[in-house]
């Protein structure tokens, strides 16, 4: 069995000469909430839009839960999703709103509207109209909606935006309830990597179309976590001397550049023992990256922002 | 399918529109019955008759205008009043505007990114909808039907309601040629993914204006050798207009050829091209 639940390969969407998706490949596994990073513009909602069967491809290859090409259909109704702002009709109460939903999938809505409204905190809503909702509460409406039918698979695009707060709050912690009691695997973008990283388990960061990288929680932290940093003309000449000290978790980042994530009040000595051994070392401190600050330097500084 | 079709009809009968639509349409055939009776009465034998014979000519002019082809020495009847409000397209006005407003509601609300990307076939949505306009169009030409009695009732002082064969027929067909006509709307409203721009084009049509294109065509037919060609007999409204008070077999097969050549064409069209587009 696959281990991912979604897979794209070289997915691309062109409008006319612009690649709105250029070749994105992603891999999401069963249970993951996936947190797409991308500016505003760089084709969040179009790639979202496109796994969600709002859009067709003009390249590339969708597979999810082991179906692709026109076998997708079979599976279709096991992802729901909230793209852009959440689509309700505003004359009709929340309870309404979901049974219009329940009816497609053929769902009685006695107790099954009652449960959803409880999951997404809108159980007080009673007979008031939709379009008299906040923001916050018609983003959870939204993500009720996307839970008819029990899907697999959840997509939503930049749930969070406009949001005060509080209403971030409640809708991250929805989230994570979902993710929790549900096993549910949720695909999530933003362009905001700091409210993301309370709850993604896996990043996918896109701009311009394009995929720059896929990477854990774990590797996320790493890389903007405190360490030791060291810049000289050959790291490779290092390695035996950090070896010698003992140091094991350390990583080569680049042509003129060691991290060092553990024994951080040791830079003081790395640096005596380098020049013992005759390397010159540019320069040597402790430092660390805000998640924002990694995401900015990472799309272009932000300049480009 | 089923359940699309559940989902449409619950839909459509939680909406608002609905109610007002149906509300004004009953104003406005109390106002034209009443406009109707109000000048049957003050007309002398000898105008009931020229009105009469005016009728009977059964041309089709550009704007909207209801005319009762009551006989000079009978009472108007609910089915006079009825037919006139058919053949005026008066009726369809107010069709025509829920339409639009109910087809293009899930689209305009962003509802349908609910649900559009969840469903095997999207196109199935579209054929839902036209369902529920089936339904829509039968409750309606029923509405039409009792709201006529009541306003008989209320402004001429009787509830006469004429020949009830030719009267079955006449709405049988009538609701047939409707439900087509919506359809063409639907599609119209899907392709031009404007409220606005349809409600004006629908009203448009409604009122004729389509006899200038029409009527262009014919000459050109003639032109090329088809005498008395005349393109009004093969369209909707067309069938809507000319169908006469005493059906024959003729008249019906005729409008059943034009309703599932239009019914079909525009469900075709519409469900492609939803199926196609990015929502």
């Amino acid at each position: 069995m696959n281990e991912y639940l979604l897979s794209t390969y070289n997915l691309t969407k062109q409008f006319g000469h612009k690649k709105a998706v250029d070749q994105v490949s992603i891999h999401i596994k069963r249970g993951a909430i996936y947190g797409f990073i991308g500016r505003n513009g760089a084709g969040k909602t179009t790639f979202l839009k496109m796994i969600s069967g709002l859009a067709q491809p003009t390249g590339g290859e969708i597979e999810m839960f082991g179906y692709k090409g026109k076998d997708l259909k079979n599976v279709r109704s096991r992802v729901s999703c909230l793209i852009e702002s959440p689509g309700l009709y505003g004359n009709m109460s929340a309870y309404d709103n979901l049974l219009v939903k329940c009816k497609l999938f053929g769902i009685s809505g006695k107790t099954y509207i009652p449960e959803i409204l409880r999951t997404v905190g809108l159980s007080d809503t009673g007979k008031k109209k939709v379009k008299h909702f906040s923001l916050g509460m018609k983003q959870r409406l939204g993500i009720g909606l996307a839970l008819v039918g029990e899907p697999d698979l959840l997509v939503l695009d930049e749930p969070i935006n406009g949001l005060d707060p509080q209403g971030i709050a409640e809708v991250r912690d929805t989230i994570i309830q979902l993710q929790e009691e549900r096993n549910m695997t949720i695909l999530i973008s933003s362009h905001i990597l700091e409210e993301l990283s309370k709850i993604a388990t896996h990043y996918g960061i896109i701009h311009n179309g394009s995929l720059l990288q896929e990477l854990t929680r774990e590797e996320l932290w790493k890389r903007c976590s405190e360490r030791i940093e060291i810049i000289l003309d050959d790291p490779q000449k290092a390695i035996p001397v950090i070896d010698k000290m003992g140091f094991t978790n350390y990583q080569v980042v680049d042509k003129e550049r060691i991290y060092i994530y553990e024994r951080l009040l040791e830079s003081a000595a790395v640096n005596m023992e380098l020049a013992k051994a005759g390397i010159s070392v540019k320069g040597i401190g402790i430092t660390s990256e805000e998640l924002e600050s990694y995401f900015l330097n990472l799309t272009g500084g932000a300049d480009n922002a | 399918m089923l359940n699309m079709i559940r989902m449409e009809l619950f839909r459509m009968f939680k909406s608002k529109s609905l109610y007002i639509v149906w509300i004004v349409m009953a104003v406005a055939i109390g106002f034209s019955t009443y406009m109707s009776v109000e000048e049957l009465n003050m007309m002398t034998q000898e105008e009931k008759q020229q009105m009469y014979e005016e009728e009977q000519k059964s041309e089709v002019i550009f704007g909207l205008e209801v005319t009762a082809p009551t006989k000079p020495d009978a009472q108007v009847s609910v089915y006079d009043m009825f037919y006139a409000n058919m053949k005026g397209k008066f009726i369809a006005l107010f069709m025509v505007i829920f339409t639009v407003l109910y087809s293009t509601g899930d689209i305009s609300s962003g509802y349908v990114k609910n649900i559009a990307g969840q469903v095997k076939d999207r196109r199935t949505l579209i054929y839902a909808k036209a369902a529920a306009l089936c339904i829509y169009t039968i409750c309606t030409v029923a509405a039409a039907v009792l709201i006529q009695a009541v306003c008989n009732q209320l402004f001429a002082g009787t509830v006469i309601w004429g020949d009830a064969k030719a009267f079955a027929a006449y709405a049988g067909v009538q609701t047939g040629l409707h439900f087509a006509f919506l359809l063409v709307v639907m599609c119209m409203a899907i392709l031009i993914e404007s409220n606005v721009f349809s409600v004006a084009l629908g009203i448009c049509i409604c009122m004729n204006i389509m006899t200038i294109i029409y009527g262009f065509i014919d000459k050109m037919a003639e032109k090329a050798g088809f005498e008395n060609f005349q393109m009004i007999k093969y369209t909707l409204t067309g069938r809507i207009s000319m169908l006469g008070m005493e059906v024959s077999q003729k008249a019906v097969y005729a409008a059943i050829s034009v309703t599932i050549v239009f019914a079909a064409a525009a469900l075709l069209i519409s469900s492609t091209v939803f199926k196609q587009r990015d929502i």
